[in-house]
């Protein structure tokens, strides 16, 4: 993971043992999750019975590039069904591995493939009759292509895609706390997280010491070489990422933005990008609107709580939203009010294998995780029994 | 067409590999349809057995795993 796409040394194995989480978790429960449902319909019988669909695509991405697959094949290869990687065409040592040590375990041969394949080839993958349905993490003009195929042939797809995630803070927050996890709420997998918290909405009565503690916490990132354990922030995957994320911030400038730090390549080989704060962003601009996919935060002033869920809210993404308040209304209305399929009331959002995870609006439909993500690879078949069977003759007790 | 490993830190080539031709492909999906016949009629135990033999694999080469 790290000499593939740049992630600290120390954040790989930490996925690493995320993976291992999940594989346990969906041991443990999957039979309980799978097991059928009895329901009294005044029938002699009547169940819920959970079979597999057959073989799954999965399309994945790079950014976490274990964690990302682990979660569909825990829950996939329990359910019963195969799955079929198409993995980001940047990692594809990683995606060669994973397929090893599913091997490895004692699953049987095509229980688990991956495909080096090009995205162009995604499109007939899906077509092809044998394949059942799609997953897809990734972009959400990726997502938007593969459920226009999946919805063209009627397959099930699920879609986790991008996030501009609201990071919200009031005056009755921990500001010291919170302003210390948004450092790393931003900076995780150096910025590259669909989760990574992206607009820092601070209300008047704690924004100038949220600034002022974010500035600094950013300003002492340690960024370097990845596979020293003390990096904190290491390089972007891909020289295009990097380039990207610069013409946001440069656009971002142009239509407003101050930067109170960072905002350059770093002079050196590879693909580094210096923590940034941008301050006074704009609506509609690219810090405001648009997906940032690195170490660059947007910080927006409000008025209040009210402003701060209406700003929150103005995005076209919704996956995930945390909220730092100590004011028990506050909580209530951020938890009720935050459009978001996740939402974390003074700390970081994060998956967690027993949890649903997934977005709504321009951030994707479905869920992963949890007893929920089991149920969305499956037929969920309703048996009726009117008249139970009598039993065959050479069933019935000898006399 | 090849898929490039490239490392982020440097930018230096680490390894590329060839993409399946169609003829790769078409064996693949034959080999998942096979293996999905005999997965659905395998027990919850059994699966149970194997995906935590993952977990264990993950976390004993975490290490090598992921830096290689």
């Amino acid at each position: 993971m790290t000499l593939e796409m740049g992630k600290p040394i120390a954040a790989a194995i930490a996925e690493a043992e995320k993976c291992a989480w999940v594989c346990r978790y969906y041991a443990e429960h999957a039979a309980a999750f799978l097991a059928d449902e009895h329901v009294d319909t005044g029938k002699a019988a009547s169940f819920i019975r959970y079979q597999p669909l057959g073989p799954v695509l999965a399309v994945m991405p790079w950014n976490f590039p274990f964690w990302q697959v682990f979660r569909f094949i825990a829950p996939g290869l329990m359910a019963g069904n195969v799955g079929l990687l198409k993995h980001a065409s940047n990692v594809p040592q990683c995606a060669l591995a994973i397929e090893d040590i599913v091997r490895r375990a004692g699953f049987d041969e095509g229980v688990f493939q991956t495909l080096l394949v090009g995205s162009g080839d995604v499109d007939r993958i899906i077509r092809d009759p044998r394949v059942r349905a799609v997953t897809l993490t990734g972009s959400e003009a990726a997502g938007a292509a593969v459920a226009r195929t999946a919805g063209e042939c009627i397959k099930k797809s699920v879609l986790e895609l991008g996030g501009s995630d609201p990071f919200v803070v009031t005056g009755s927050a921990d500001v010291a706390r919170a302003a210390a996890t948004a450092v790393t709420a931003r900076t995780i997998n150096n910025g590259q997280s669909c989760i990574a918290a992206k607009r820092f909405i601070v209300t008047d009565d704690a924004y100038d010491e949220f600034e002022r503690r974010f500035v600094d916490g950013m300003r002492s990132l340690r960024v370097g070489d990845p596979l020293d354990d003390d990096t904190q922030v290491g390089p972007l995957a891909t020289e295009s990422i990097r380039d990207e994320l610069h013409e946001q911030v440069l656009e971002s400038v142009r239509r407003g933005a101050r930067v109170l730090t960072g905002g350059r390549h770093l002079h050196r080989a590879g693909w580094f990008y210096e923590p940034t704060v941008l301050a006074d962003v704009t609506p509609g601009s690219p810090a405001y609107s648009d997906e940032l996919f690195g170490p660059v935060a947007a910080l927006l002033r409000v008025r209040d709580a009210n402003e701060a869920i209406r700003v929150a809210n103005d995005s076209t993404f919704g996956l995930g939203a945390c909220a730092w308040t100590r004011d028990a209304e506050e909580q209530r209305r951020f938890t009720a009010e935050l459009d978001a399929g996740l939402v974390f009331i003074n700390g970081m959002v994060a998956s967690d294998p027993r949890l649903p995870f997934g977005g709504i609006k321009r951030s994707g439909y479905g869920r992963e995780l949890g007893r929920v993500g089991i149920h969305e690879f499956v037929n969920i078949k309703s048996v009726v029994v009117e008249e139970e069977a009598t039993p065959r003759p050479q069933d019935a007790a000898p006399e | 067409m090849a898929m490039t490993s490239r490392n982020p830190a440097t930018g230096e080539i680490l390894r590329s590999f060839d993409t399946l031709d169609a003829e790769q492909l078409e064996q693949k999906l034959q080999l998942a349809t096979r293996a999905f016949e005999e997965h659905r009629r395998t027990s919850m135990e059994d699966r149970a057995r194997l995906m935590r033999r993952v977990g264990d694999i993950l976390e004993e080469t975490g290490q090598h795993s992921v830096a290689s």
